[in-house]
C-alpha cells in the first residue's frame, strides 16, 4: 500500500519537475528570440546611432539622413494624444465606475468600451479619415494624427481606469461618505488618488502602443518626406504661445522606418534599423516610467 | 445645521498645561458630570441622561427582504449603547441607518422615524440632507480603513470638509483629534508616513481620531475591535470610555464581554426585532425574556 503511493507520488513530482524545466525552456527560447531580434537591430544601426541621426532632416544620401522630423513629429503626436486622451479616459471610467447606475445600458457601455479597445488600428485611421479630414476640414496635420490616436488609445485608457477604480476596496469609500464628503469629494480625495497608479500604469502603456501606429497614420495620410520642423509653440512675439504647429504637415518615426525599409538601396535598411532602435528605446524607457511610477506611488501611500 | 455643536476635546490630563489646545471662544456645552480620569462605574449611571436619538417603529428593507422589522428604542445623551445580537439579526443595518450609508446603495427602503434631538428631527425624512447629517453623525468601520495618504490627512479629511483651510488650524486640529484618541505620543513624529503603515490597532485609533476631528454629535461604531488583538482592543475600549464624557456612542458588537465591560444600555435584537433594551446591567443579569436570558448566558448565538 505504501510502496504504492511512493511510486504514486514519485510520478507526480517527476511531472512537476517536468513542467518546471519546459517552463524554464519557454522563457529562454521567449526572451532568446527578443534578445537576437534586437541585437541583430542594433547591429545594422551601429553606423548611425549618433547624435547626428537625431538632427538630420531625411536626405537623399542615407548616410546624411536623419530623422529629426520624424522624431519632433512623434513627440508632438504623443503631446495631443495625451493631452486629449487622458483627460477624457479617465474622466469617463472614473463616471462609468463611481456615477453611473448600474444596469443593462451601462453593462452595454462596459462590453463595448471593451470591444473598442480590440478595433483594429486601421479602421480608426480609416473613421479619422472620414470624419477629421474629409468632413471636418482639419488636414493632414498633426492635430488629426493625435485626435485619431487618441480615438485608439481612450478605451484602453476608460477600461485600465475603470479596473483600477474598481480595485479600490469598498470601505474606503464608505469611511469617506461617512465623515459627510460628497460623491464629487469622495472621487477627487480618496478614489482616485488611490488608484493613479494604476491609471497611470494602464496609461502610459497605452501612449507607448501609440508611439509605435503607424497605419492609421498613413490612413489620414501623413507624409514620409519632411524636411522642416513645425512651427515653434513658443514664439518672441506676444503672446509667446502658439497653436500653428497643430496644423502642420508631420510624420512619425514608424512611417520614416517603412519609408526606409521599402527604398531600393539597400543601405537606407541601416537608417531602418536606427530608426527601430530609437523606437524600441521610446517604448521601454515609457514601460520603464510607468513601472517606477507605479513602484513609487504604491510606496507612497501603503508600506 | 451646525457641524459642530459638540465641546472641543480636552485632552486626558486636565486642565492643568494644556493652554494650548483649550478650547478657542468655545464655552463647553456640557457640564462635567464628573471628573477626568475618573470614570463613573458602567451601568449605574443616572439614567435620565436627555434622550439624543430615538427608533420609532423603524424599519428597513432591501429589495423585498425586510431586515428590520419595527424597531423603537431611544438613545441617552453621552452614553454608550451596544447592540448585540447573533450573525444577520440586522444590528449592523440597523447601526447604518442612523448616517444614512445605506443611501448609497440602490434597492433600499426605510420606514418609521429615526429621531435625532435637541433638533426634533426625523432623520429619515425627506428635508434631511444626508451629506449634513454625516457631518454630525460619524461612523467607524469593523476594518481600519485609513485612507491611503499620510496620518495627518488622514485625520485632516474631516476638518477640511467642515471648510477649514488655514494650515495652523488643521494643524491644531489634527493635534487635537489625535490626542483626544490617544495616539498623539505614537506619531507624532510620524505624521506625514503613509497611514497604512501603522499597527491595526493604530489605524483603528486613527479612524476614531479622523471621526473625532470631524466633530461629531454622535460616533456609530460597527464591531470596531474585531479585527484587532486584546491589547489593541483595550486601548479602544478605554478610548470610548473617556470619549464617553462628550459624545453620543452606539456600538455594534459580537463580543457580549465587550458589551459588558464598556456599555451603559445595551439592546438585544433577534431577526430584524429588537427583543429587549435596557440598562446594560439588567439586560446581562436580570432580563425580562427568556430569549434574551439564552443569548447573554451563551446558549446560543
Amino acid at each position: 500500500m505504501s510502496a504504492n503511493l511512493e511510486r504514486l507520488i514519485r510520478g507526480r513530482q517527476w511531472l512537476d519537475a517536468g513542467f518546471a524545466v519546459l517552463g524554464a525552456a519557454m522563457v529562454v527560447l521567449c526572451l532568446g528570440t527578443l534578445g537576437i531580434l534586437i541585437a541583430d537591430l542594433v547591429r545594422d544601426a551601429a553606423p548611425h546611432l549618433r547624435p547626428e541621426f537625431l538632427n538630420s532632416f531625411p536626405s537623399r544620401r542615407p548616410e546624411d539622413a536623419g530623422i529629426k522630423s520624424a522624431l519632433v513629429g512623434t513627440l508632438l503626436v504623443c503631446l495631443v494624444t495625451a493631452v486629449v486622451a487622458l483627460p477624457l479616459g479617465v474622466a469617463a471610467g472614473v463616471y462609468l465606475e463611481e456615477y453611473a447606475r448600474k444596469n443593462r445600458l451601462t453593462a452595454a457601455i462596459e462590453v463595448n468600451i471593451a470591444n473598442l479597445a480590440g478595433v483594429p488600428s486601421i479602421v480608426w485611421g480609416l473613421m479619422a479619415l472620414g470624419l477629421l479630414v474629409y468632413k471636418l476640414h482639419m488636414g493632414r496635420s498633426i492635430l488629426t494624427a493625435g485626435l485619431t490616436l487618441s480615438f485608439l488609445v481612450l478605451p484602453v485608457i476608460i477600461v485600465a481606469t475603470r479596473e483600477s477604480v474598481r480595485a479600490i476596496p469598498q470601505v474606503l469609500r464608505e469611511g469617506s461618505y461617512a465623515l459627510g464628503a460628497t460623491r464629487w469629494q469622495t472621487v477627487s480625495r480618496v478614489v482616485i488618488p488611490s488608484s493613479m497608479g494604476g491609471i497611470l500604469t494602464g496609461s502610459i502603456l497605452a501612449m507607448s502602443r501609440a508611439v509605435g501606429e503607424t497605419a492609421p497614420l498613413i490612413t489620414i495620410g501623413a507624409l514620409s518626406y519632411i524636411a522642416f520642423l513645425p512651427p515653434a509653440p513658443i514664439t518672441s512675439a506676444p503672446p509667446f504661445v502658439s497653436f500653428e504647429w497643430l496644423e502642420s504637415a508631420f510624420t512619425v518615426l514608424p512611417i520614416q522606418l517603412f519609408n526606409w525599409v521599402s527604398r531600393p538601396d539597400p543601405r537606407f535598411i541601416e537608417n531602418a534599423a536606427a530608426t527601430g532602435v530609437v523606437l524600441v528605446g521610446m517604448t521601454l524607457s515609457m514601460n520603464a516610467v510607468a513601472i517606477v511610477l507605479r513602484y513609487r506611488l504604491r510606496k507612497k501611500y501603503t508600506t | 445645521m451646525a457641524a459642530a455643536t459638540v465641546k472641543r476635546a480636552s485632552p486626558k490630563g486636565g486642565a492643568g498645561g494644556t493652554g494650548k489646545l483649550a478650547p478657542s471662544g468655545q464655552p463647553p456645552t456640557v457640564a462635567p458630570r464628573a471628573a477626568v480620569g475618573t470614570m463613573p462605574p458602567v451601568g449605574t449611571n443616572e439614567p435620565e441622561a436627555p434622550i439624543k436619538a430615538e427608533a420609532v417603529g423603524l424599519r428597513f428593507s432591501y429589495g423585498a427582504h425586510e431586515v428590520l422589522k419595527g424597531i423603537s428604542m431611544p438613545f441617552r445623551q453621552h452614553r454608550i449603547t451596544a447592540l448585540i445580537g447573533p450573525s444577520g439579526c440586522g444590528k449592523s443595518t440597523f447601526l447604518r441607518c442612523f448616517n444614512r450609508i445605506h443611501d448609497l446603495y440602490s434597492g433600499i427602503r426605510y420606514g418609521g422615524e429615526l429621531r435625532l434631538y435637541p433638533d426634533n428631527i426625523d432623520l429619515l425624512g425627506r428635508g434631511i440632507n444626508p451629506i449634513l447629517l454625516r457631518l454630525r453623525i460619524n461612523m467607524v468601520f469593523q476594518k481600519p480603513n485609513p485612507f491611503p495618504k499620510s496620518v495627518f490627512e488622514n485625520v485632516a479629511f474631516g476638518p477640511r470638509l467642515l471648510g477649514v483651510k488655514r494650515k495652523d488650524e488643521l494643524a491644531h486640529e489634527v493635534e487635537t483629534a489625535l490626542r483626544s484618541s490617544a495616539l498623539w505620543e505614537e506619531v507624532k513624529d510620524r505624521l506625514h508616513e503613509p497611514a497604512l503603515r501603522l499597527s491595526g490597532g493604530q489605524q483603528q485609533r486613527l479612524c476614531i481620531a479622523r471621526s473625532l476631528a470631524a466633530r461629531p454629535e454622535i460616533i456609530l461604531l460597527d464591531e470596531p475591535t474585531s479585527a484587532l488583538d486584546p491589547i489593541a482592543t483595550g486601548r479602544i475600549e478605554d478610548l470610548m470610555l473617556e470619549l464617553r464624557e462628550r459624545i453620543t456612542m452606539i456600538i455594534v458588537t459580537h463580543n457580549l464581554q465587550q458589551a459588558a465591560r464598556i456599555s451603559d444600555a445595551t439592546a438585544f435584537m433577534y431577526l430584524g426585532e429588537l427583543v429587549e433594551h435596557g440598562e446594560t446591567s439588567t439586560i446581562f443579569m436580570n432580563p425580562t425574556k427568556q430569549l434574551t436570558q439564552q443569548y447573554v448566558t451563551g446558549s446560543f448565538g
